[in-house]
């Protein structure tokens, strides 16, 4: 279960979703893009999987864009669906789920819009950037 | 609902902290942000090799 299913004051459900953006949807339609590429070369069933009880999303929300004032608040989350077996605390890995504000946020989205645009225009050695 | 108790107002507590100065320097400051700055990308770097995908 992603999260716990609640109820507003006035009886509304209140109910996890899957995500549809980001970087748990990329590592998603990574996997499918693969499975594809293998089934048409003879696969009779899909080869991978991404499960979101095994992987982790990060995301970067730039707060001001000035290379040495401006701020981006970085987070990340591992895995996404809570784990309790591995975690009892928590569900999840508190070294690799943090989040704080500053300029190395900034400058990590900065890298990030540059490498996307990279690989998006398939220059060489795109595939080696992690993604 | 019969078992909702928390129908008080907002209060101060409920919102986020409010940075100190030093807090609000320590995020511009090119020294520690140059750490952080390795250390996220270690952190991420991590969390993509931990991802099974």
């Amino acid at each position: 279960m992603i999260s716990k299913p609640m109820q507003s004051a006035n009886g509304t459900p209140i109910n996890p979703t899957a995500p549809r953006t980001g970087m748990p949807s990329a590592a998603m339609a990574k996997a499918v893009a693969m499975s594809i590429c293998d089934m048409l070369k003879g696969a009779e069933k899909p080869t991978h999987t991404a499960s979101m009880a095994e992987m982790g999303a990060a995301c970067v929300a730039s707060t001001g864009s000035h290379l040495f004032k401006g701020t981006a608040a970085t987070m990340t989350v591992f895995p996404v669906v809570p784990d309790y077996d591995k975690y009892p605390e928590y569900g999840r890995d508190l070294d690799l789920t943090f989040g704080e504000i500053g300029l190395a946020g900034h400058w990590m989205k900065y890298l990030l819009h540059h490498a996307f645009i990279y690989q998006a225009k398939l220059r060489p050695g795109w595939s080696l950037i992690p993604d | 609902m019969a078992n909702t108790t928390n129908r008080e107002p907002y209060q101060q507590a409920y919102y986020p902290p409010k940075p100190t100065g030093f807090t609000r320097f320590m995020r511009t400051c090119l020294v520690w942000q140059l750490w952080r700055f390795l250390v996220i990308n270690f952190k991420m770097l991590k969390l993509i090799a931990k991802s099974h995908h």
